[in-house]
Parts: structure tokens; sequence; C-alpha cells
């Protein structure tokens, strides 16, 4: 992750251990479902799970266009951090 | 009203007609023990060894180990929530007779969470300075089961817990150490202890000296006698962070719950001599002021993570420290709780150690499970992935054979010190490290 | 005392990829750079004769290698074997790593190899065998002859030990038990009053090499940003025809999905070998969102680049993860895209 950044080029990790890419050095986390199935919530009904994906993806594409300082996890319900 | 600590040193412990002391040599009254343990009808039979140093002797299977004691005066308090209500304990004058353990041992039986018996230790000197019970005069209690216990051919529902019947027999062999700790350490009553240590915390602390807490994972203990976090297993819902006097701890309030991993089990034997809160009450008044303990269990969330640690860290705060020190309990995501409180005691300006023991097989493995920047001083207590060569013994206690091990019990094998009981106690109480090559 | 040195078909002067499947074969002394280090070695040591084969050997004949190169040690008697310098050229380091292995496993030779520490070879062997630090490229070819000279003869002055060469040596990236002489709960009283002091202490377990990166920002561009999709979840098309690993990854590939909509099982699955897939691999967008990227592409205000690429995170050592982030981190500056989203397990 931090490779991409070092290239100029922003980048946001989906992952379900956000705490973990923060320790790494990962600048822009988007925490995601679980760690077997990242963008997707199977458990859902496919209504639900569909806007699910919708609102996270999004969130991912919005906040590289954020600037931060450091590593910064985003949530559905807000950044932490 | 501290706890005073009455030490009988004992280096030998042999059987005869009666029980008491000759000098720093136990004897105990073989049959009327062995009848005192048979009571509990989880057992067909018991047989009891003596294991001391220097025999070419291993004890395998073992459940739990712990230092024979027993409160002098004041009442029936002996582990209380097992042997008795379960009252405050920490006051008042306990008996140890400190140079022995009681070793509970016990084939596993169908039914029961078996991965994390592999639990030995050898009485040679191949596991000096590894495992705390190759020094010790021990009483090696090896029970059999009943037979419907061995019987029983259902599979456990949850790995870590195993059937009910399992759970029971668990705490059955539990209890019957510490009848059996209680038995003996009572032929000190009437004797001269060899030495009487008092133990409490400061009642005005010296401002020109820095105050320590030390903030205690538990690896599943039982205390007074309820298991903790509920459910007994890693992943049980979590409880909120609490505060007890480090003297409970020390007498009798905390018991082994579970057949954790050997190396880092949370042997009641190792609680009872704790030694980071040993340490903190010999050093008391002289470089350092010992606040207090936080105990805190681990998070099954990421919210319950962040709701236990951040009460964790509050609770430390309300006692003003100018320093903290932390221990990772073992069993993977429990090292991410203890990380959230290092980071967070670390920015609200409290500096911290972390005791871990490691987890590192080879070069591509760092051995962390999780770790945070601010734990820039991690005192290692061993890596437990290293193999070590174990020998030949004349005789082996506790069973037929070791789970993992492809040759007998007798040895020689090759192990990792995961299986050596003790030997990398997350406490620190051996002197096992592990260093970069 | 006598040396056997082992080089590949490049540096006996066989030729390059046209020889890169030439069997191991023999010479008698010091052929190549093996010249320079017989002189330099002087009295501590003779470079008695030179093992060399093609690079492409060892992994084409991996079941028949070890034997025909434990034949030819054995005629040797040799008191230590010298392999490479290898640099930073993987399958001449994994060679070099396979001779070394032999000799140590099958013979009781001691063995040296040189090479640098960003050859995929070291994370394989570095705890077994001693690996000597060079550049990464030929021209570090004098310094790193010169390292060997000296590292082979201090070893061969000891009494068996590496000890006296450390300095030369990459760590052998192992944690190793002993005892030490206070307790553990003690020795983090006293590191914990340093610290309250403000002196300057030492961690016994430092904490894994990781990165602070300054974060990037959006390029202004007056086109839509290019948005590229990468994934350490294992995602390969069904029946993985490249063979991307599903642990250990050395390797990562590019998926075309130009008009793709959206990831099909039948078409893709995940092969990462540390979760339970079943879920991913029923619907791969769980793992890789490109579904919701095409659906969002025509008002996201991004446009989604042609590749996707992967790897797998799994048990992956932190030099091959990022050797493989610097290299799509480069193919991606030249396809000229802009942002990306990346998944990890």
């Amino acid at each position: 992750m931090n490779q991409f950044d070092k290239a100029g080029i922003p980048a946001v990790l989906v992952t379900a251990i956000p705490s973990l890419a923060e320790s790494l050095g990962v600048n822009r986390i988007v925490e995601g479902a679980a760690v077997t199935h990242p963008t997707g919530a199977p458990e859902l009904p496919p209504a639900e799970e569909a806007t699910y994906r919708a609102k996270l993806f999004e969130l991912a594409v919005n906040c590289l266009g954020i600037s931060v300082s450091g590593p910064t996890i985003f949530t559905l319900d807000g950044p932490t951090q | 009203m501290p706890l005073e600590l009455a030490y009988y040193d004992i280096s030998k412990i042999t059987f005869g007609n009666k029980t008491y002391l000759d000098g720093s040599s136990l004897v105990i009254n073989h049959d009327e023990l062995r009848a005192h343990l048979l009571e509990d009808d989880h057992f067909e039979d018991v047989t009891l060894h003596v294991a001391h140093p220097g025999d070419s002797l291993r004890v395998i299977n073992v459940v739990d180990a712990v230092e024979p004691r027993c409160r002098l005066g004041g009442g029936n308090a002996d582990f209380p929530g097992f042997l008795s209500t379960p009252q405050t304990v920490g006051k008042g004058r306990t008996a140890v007779l400190r140079g022995a353990a009681v070793v509970e041992v016990a084939e596993p039986v169908p039914g029961e969470s078996t991965y994390w018996r592999e639990a030995f230790f050898d009485m040679t000197d191949s596991c000096s300075g590894f495992s705390p019970f190759s020094d010790l005069a021990n009483l090696v209690v090896d029970v059999k089961p009943a037979k419907y216990l061995r019987d029983d051919t259902r599979p456990p529902l949850n790995v870590f817990e195993g059937t009910p019947e399992a759970v029971s027999l668990n705490r059955a062999i539990r209890a019957a150490g510490l009848k059996a700790s209680v038995y003996m350490a009572s032929a000190a009553a009437g004797s001269e202890p060899n030495e009487v240590a008092t133990f409490d915390l400061p009642t005005s602390p010296n401002p020109d000296l820095p105050g320590v807490v030390y903030l205690y994972q538990l690896s599943i203990p039982y205390i007074y006698g309820e298991i903790e976090p509920g459910g007994g297993a890693i992943g049980g819902p979590a409880h909120l962070p609490t505060m007890v006097h480090p003297n409970e701890i020390l007498d009798g309030a905390l018991v082994c719950g579970w057949n954790a991993i050997a190396c880092m089990r949370e042997l009641t034997y190792v609680v009872q001599n704790h030694p980071i809160i040993h340490d903190l009450y010999a050093r008391s008044g002289k470089d350092l002021e010992f606040l207090g303990v936080v105990l805190f269990t681990n998070g099954d969330t990421r919210e319950s993570k962040e709701r236990l640690t951040g009460h964790a860290t509050t609770l430390a705060q309300l006692l003003k420290p100018d320093g903290a020190i932390i221990n990772y309990a073992g069993g993977g995501h429990p090292c991410v709780d203890t990380m959230m409180i290092c980071q967070k005691l670390e920015q609200s300006g409290i500096p911290t150690t972390v005791l871990s023991m490691e987890m590192a097989p080879n070069p591509s493995d760092s051995g962390f499970v999780h770790f945070v920047r601010e734990a820039d001083l991690i005192i290692s207590t061993g890596n437990y992935e290293e193999s070590f060569s174990f020998p030949q013994v004349d005789a082996v206690i506790g069973g037929t054979s070791l789970l993992n091990a492809e040759s007998s019990p007798s040895g020689p094998f090759s192990y990792p010190l995961s299986g050596l009981l003790g030997s990398t106690n997350q406490f620190g109480f051996t002197n096992v490290t592990a260093r970069s090559h | 005392m006598k040396i056997v040195h082992y080089l590949n078909q490049f540096f006996v002067g066989l030729g390059g990829e046209e020889a890169a499947g030439h069997p191991p074969e023999f010479r008698e002394g010091p052929v190549g750079p093996g010249i320079r280090l017989n002189e330099l070695l002087g009295e501590a040591g003779q470079v008695v004769g030179t093992i060399f084969a093609g690079d492409n050997y060892f992994s084409m004949n991996s079941s028949t290698s070890a034997e025909v190169v434990e034949g030819l040690l054995r005629a040797l008697d040799a008191d230590l074997l010298i392999a490479g310098p290898a640099f930073n050229a993987g399958r001449y380091g994994m060679a070099c790593g396979e001779v070394c292995s032999v000799a140590i496993d099958r013979l009781g030779l001691p063995a040296l190899m040189a090479m640098s520490e960003n050859n995929p070879a070291v994370e394989l062997h570095r705890a077994e065998i001693p690996i000597l630090r060079t550049s990464d490229s030929t021209g570090g070819m004098g310094q790193a002859l010169e390292d060997l000279a000296a590292g082979a003869s201090s070893y061969l002055g000891s009494d068996g030990g590496w000890s006296a060469a450390s300095s030369l040596l990459l760590s052998r990236g192992i944690r190793l038990n002993e005892v030490s002489p206070d307790r553990g709960s003690k020795r983090a009283i006293d590191l914990l009053l340093s610290k309250i002091e403000g002196h300057p202490c030492l961690t016994e377990w430092p904490l894994p090499d990781y990165d602070i990166v300054q974060p990037s920002a959006l390029e202004a561009t007056n086109t839509e940003p290019v948005l590229a999709l990468v994934t350490e979840g294992g995602l390969v098309p069904s029946g993985n025809p490249d063979r991307l690993n599903s642990g250990r990854a050395d390797r990562w590939f590019r998926y075309s999905v130009e008009r793709v909509a959206s990831l099909m099982s039948e078409e893709f699955e995940v092969i990462h070998g540390g979760i339970d897939t079943s879920a991913s691999n029923e619907n791969p967008n769980w793992m890789v969102p490109l579904d919701m990227a095409r659906k969002q592409e025509p008002k996201g205000g991004f446009s989604l680049h042609e590749y996707v690429y992967s790897t797998t995170g799994n048990q992956g050592s932190m030099p091959a993860m990022r050797r493989i982030g610097d290299e799509i981190a480069a193919e991606l500056h030249n396809a000229g895209v802009h942002a990306v989203i990346a998944t990890s397990t």
C-alpha cells in the first residue's frame, strides 16, 4: 500500500482489520465487512447488501480525495482520528 | 491489615503414616490424602507420585500446578469459591510450603478440548532455567477419570471448552490440586516459619518516587470460583476491566481456568507467586511506589475491544501513575487489546513496558500478532516456536502418549518450547528471553 | 584449506539466457570472478575447483539436481563451499541456496553464499545458510569478492563459527531463546523506570519494519482520474492459469477487465490460502468490488483502469510484499493511473 503513496498515487485500503493497517502505516483505510470478504456482506438480504456495498465503495472513492496527514481510518459512520 | 506469607522451606516430599513437617522434608500420609481426593466422584482412581530435581522423570498431560498453602487462623478461606465461600482474601496470615508444588495430571478424556493438553516438564537438568517445576519438590496427583467420562464419545461443541461433563471434570481436577495443596500446608501449623513476608500497598505514596500500575491481562482464570470472561473461552463475552487488591491475587483468589498452551498457561502456582506483583512490592518505597493492579481480559469485536481498553486505561489513570506495566496473556487476538491499552496510555503521557512471548517460527514471520508504534519497549519472555531436544528418561508420569510428538513420551524427542510448562510465562516468571540472530 | 566455488552460466562465460538450462559441471581451479577471489584469499585457502550450472537448471530438474550436485561435491573433499556473488539475480540466488543446502544438509560441508538483501533467496535460506551482504548490481563485484575473501578467511581461521564475520553477513532473521541473568518481571520494571527517567533504552523485541510514507494527494487532472483496483486477496481467473501462490507469494498478475461489468464466479476465483474463501468464490466482487466500480463509474467522477492487479498477502514476507508493491506501483505510474482502491483480507 505504502508503495503506491510513495509513487505519488493516492491509495485506499479496504480491510476488516483497520488497526493492523494503521500500525503498518497505511494512510487511507476503509473498514471493510470481514476478513474473508472485505467488500461484501453475504449475511444481509440482497437489497440491503447491494446498498451496503455501494456505500462502502463510494466511501472508498471519496476518501481518495480527502487530504490526510497520516494513517486515518474511515468507516461508514465517519472517520475515526 | 496486610497479608503475611509465612514461608516454610521444603526440599523433599516423602510418604508415611502421618502428615507432618520434618525439617525441610514434608511427610505425607499417603492413604489419607488419597482417600480425601477420591471423595470426588469424577474420579475412578487417584495415584500420588513424588518428583524431585535430578530424577530421570518426565511429567506429561499437566492440567495445573499449585503451591501448597493454607490460611492460618481467621476462618476457613482457602481458595475461596472453590474450597470455601467466595469471601475476600488477601489479609491475615497464610502458610506457604516454599520449594514444593502440587501438579495435577490426567490423560485427556474424549469430549474435552485436548489440543492444548500438550504440557510437560522434566526433572532432569534438561529443563533447568526453562521450566519452574524442574527445580521444585513436586507431589504429582495423577487422576483417572470415572468410567462414564472416559467412555463419552461425543465430540466437543466448542474446541476451547469441550462437553459440559469434560468441563466439570476439568474443574474437579483443579479442585483436587487445591485440596492437596491445603492438606499439605496444614502440616505447617504450629511450626516456626523460615521467613515471614508482609505485603501491603503504600498508604501515602512518596511523591518523589515514580508510581507504577500493573495492567494484568487474564487468560481465562477462575476469580473467586467464577470463570472470566463469561463462557470460559477466548472470544467469550468480555467483561469490563476491574481492580482488585494485589494481595487477593497472591492469596488464592485466582485459580487457573483453562488449558492454555503450556508455556504460557496461567498456572495457579505462578499466580500465587506473581512475579510482577512480587517484584513491584519488593521495590515499593525504594525506587518506585506500587499503586495497584487493573485486571482486564479481551474483547471479541472491534467495539468491545475499544470499550474494554478505554476502560482499563481510565482505571489505570485513576491511580495517577507515572508508568505502567502491561502483559499480553497469549492466545492471538488478545494481543490487540494489550497493544491498544499501551497506545492509549502512551498517548495520555504514561510510559509503558509490555511483556510478551513471541511466536516467531521463521524469518518470514515476525512473531507479532499485532503491534502499535508506541510499544517501543517490549520484554520478550521467549520465542515458543523454537524447538528443543528433550532426552530419554527412565519414567513418565501422566499418561502413555504425547499428542503431537511422534515418538514415545519417554523420549528422546524434539519439541517446541510451547509444550514446556511455564517456560515463556507472560509475567516474566522465568529468565527465558529471545534474541535476534 | 580447500575451497569449492559455485557460479552460474553467465559468470563462467557460457552465455546468458541461451545457456540457462546448462546442467551442473565441474572445472579444476578458479574460473571468472573465482580467479580474483583466489588471489584475495592468499594463504587462507585455495579455490580448488568450480561448479557451475545454468540458472534454470534447478527449477527445471528439482527432483534430480540435489543428487547431481551432491555427487560433484563428494568427489572434492573440500573444507568450504562459496556460492556467488549473485547480487539481486533471483534465479541465481535460488541456485546458490540449493547448492549450499545440499552441502550443509547432505555432506555437513560448511557453506557461504553472497547476494543482495533484496534477493528472493534470502528469505528462504537466511535462517540456515550464512549469507554475505552484497550490492544489488554487479557493480559491487570488487567489494563483494573482498568481503567474501575476508569472511571465508575468518571462518577458516576460527574453530568453526561465523561470529567473527558477522558484520559482513545478513542477520539470520530468527529469534532464539536464551536464559537472561534476570527474570522478565524485573527487566520490565528496570526498563520502565529508565523510560520514566528519559534514559535511552532498548526494546528486547524490535517492532517489524514499517514505512512512514507521506500520504499522496489526488493530482489535479483535466480528465477524470483513472482508478485501479488492486487486491492481496488472491483473485485469479478460474483455474489459476498463471499459478499465483496461495501463500508466501513472490509474484503478482494483472487481469484485463476491459468491458467486464462484474466478476462472475464462473470466470474468477479466490485462491488465498489463509482464509475461508467460500464467500468470495461465490461472489468474487466481495473480494474485488468491480461491479460497484462499474455502477458508480458513470457518475462517480473517475474512470476505471483496464486491468485489476492481484497477489496473495497470506504469509507474505515484508521484503517480497514491498517489491511486489513497488512493481505494481511502477506499472500503474507508467500507465497513467491516478488512484488505487485496494482490498485485503
